[in-house]
């Protein structure tokens, strides 16, 4: 006969096996919600990129001609109330050059694919910082997530697909000393992503509340009633642009007089 | 959000600094001008109720003047608030008739217009403001036909097609302008180059065989 050897799982084996199924789903949604996040900040990135260089250089270029204007009546009148205004006028429009010329307005429009969009909630879910196990594996993890985010945001799948295949290599380091300390550390595990998750959901209702989220929600909207708000936005200022720079062009004629 | 998670209290602001603060300021402007062009849009369409009232009286006018001057309360800059508002001192709607007060809301709104907006003030210029109205200007305005081509010549310099077609036209019948056929031909040309206005076109053609 014979003897079945049947393996009766404890109650804290049971509990063990039932949170790591509460973890891995855990895990899931924690890499979809990081997906949604990083790619809003990546959306608003470009829109932003967008508005800069449609609108933002034309608020420069007003403010251009009003520090023209500004030095202008400086030299005219002499006062030092004159020069001062003039002085500002010049930091304002120097400031808004910088902003619409710089890096932000350099950002192109974010299309991820769908692999790409794979590749990362995959990456996010083998290297996620909160699934760490202890603090060496959490800073190492740390710097990986943000190589996976920067990755994400310039559309590199190819820089995804080495993080990951690297993981292959380096298995993670897993301690086992006993069913209770695997209960203790998957217990904490979970108790960090449902934060991490939180915080996610927070950040994302912050970020939508950002001008520049309201802006882009404006302009879908706008889209959908096949209008473009950005153009709109420009003709009104280049209107008062070809305004200003009359202005300035005869007060200077004066001056030359 | 239960005591167990007493870290999700802490929100890491990180999403904030997507850029400067100098790039923040070129984006709140924006929000804000159309904030305020929102809110002008919404008292001129209410201005436009007043107005297109079928049995229209005195106090569908003083509403209607209202609902303006509430719309240029919201955004000082908003051409075509202004250039109603121009219209209303000339034609006494809603307010009393004052040709200064017609010309300074005219200048206002000429400064901000788009050519478009321009060409369409020469219209309203050259058609719609009747100058002898009432004895406001007993003699009538020449100089109103004058504004007229000032406006048409704006947006024609700035490449508006039809507005160069119109100057056209009131250079050959010498409104606002002496006659001059020179010119006619010089901005029925323009307008034509410009492709986008087909009536140029024929114009041009017309002019072509006259000569």
């Amino acid at each position: 006969m014979v003897k079945e050897i049947i393996k009766q799982l404890t109650a804290e084996e049971e509990e063990l096996v039932a949170k790591r199924e509460v973890l891995a789903r855990l895990e899931v949604e924690l890499a979809d919600r990081e997906l949604a996040f990083a790619s809003l900040k990546a959306e608003l990135s470009a829109f932003e990129g967008l508005y800069l260089r449609r609108v933002g250089i034309l608020y420069a270029e007003l403010d251009e001609w009003n520090a023209r204007l500004a030095e202008l009546r400086a030299e005219q009148e002499g006062t030092s109330e004159a020069r001062t205004e003039a002085a500002q006028a010049r930091a304002q429009a120097q400031e808004s050059y910088s902003a619409a010329h710089g890096e932000a307005a350099e950002v192109q429009p974010f299309a991820p694919s769908p692999e790409l969009k794979r590749l990362y909630r995959e990456a996010a879910k083998r290297v996620h910082p909160d699934t760490a196990t202890d603090e060496k594996d959490r800073a190492r993890r740390e710097r990986l997530m943000k190589e996976v985010n920067a990755a994400y945001a310039v559309g590199d799948e190819d820089a995804i697909r080495r993080i990951l295949a690297d993981l292959h290599n380096s298995p993670d380091a897993v301690q086992g000393s006993g069913v209770g300390a695997d209960l203790v550390r998957v217990l904490r595990q979970i108790r960090q992503v449902r934060n991490r998750i939180a915080v996610i959901e927070m950040e994302i209702s912050d970020l939508s509340q950002c001008d520049i989220a309201r802006l882009k929600a404006k302009s879908d909207v706008a889209s959908a009633e096949g209008r473009d708000l950005l153009a709109e936005m420009a003709t009104s200022i280049e209107a008062r642009v070809n305004s200003l720079r009359r202005t300035v062009e005869s007060a200077s004629k004066e001056v030359r007089k | 959000m239960s005591s167990e998670y007493p870290d999700a209290e802490i929100v890491v602001k990180t999403s904030r600094a997507l850029t400067g603060p100098a790039t923040k300021a070129l984006t709140s402007r924006g929000l804000s001008d159309l904030d305020a062009t929102e809110r002008a849009d919404k008292w001129l369409a209410s201005a436009w109720e007043h107005y297109l009232r079928p049995n229209r009286d005195d106090h569908d006018l003083k509403a209607y003047f209202d609902c303006l001057q509430h719309a240029v309360a919201a955004k000082p800059d908003h051409p075509e608030a202004l250039i109603r508002i121009a219209g209303a001192y000339a034609r006494g709607e809603g307010v009393v008739k004052s040709r200064d007060e017609c010309l300074r809301h005219l200048r206002a709104a000429e400064v901000v217009s788009s050519p478009a907006l321009l060409c369409s003030m020469g219209f309203l210029l050259k058609i719609e403001f009747d100058w002898n109205c009432g004895g406001l200007w007993p003699e009538g305005w020449p100089e109103g036909m004058k504004e007229s081509v000032r406006m048409f010549r704006k947006a024609a310099e700035q490449g508006h097609a039809q507005a160069q077609h119109t100057l056209g036209i009131m250079y050959v019948w010498g409104e606002g302008v002496s006659r001059d056929d020179k010119l006619a031909l010089f901005w029925f040309s323009k307008a034509a180059e410009n492709g986008e206005y087909p009536p140029a076109q024929d114009e041009l053609e017309s002019w072509r065989r006259k000569s």
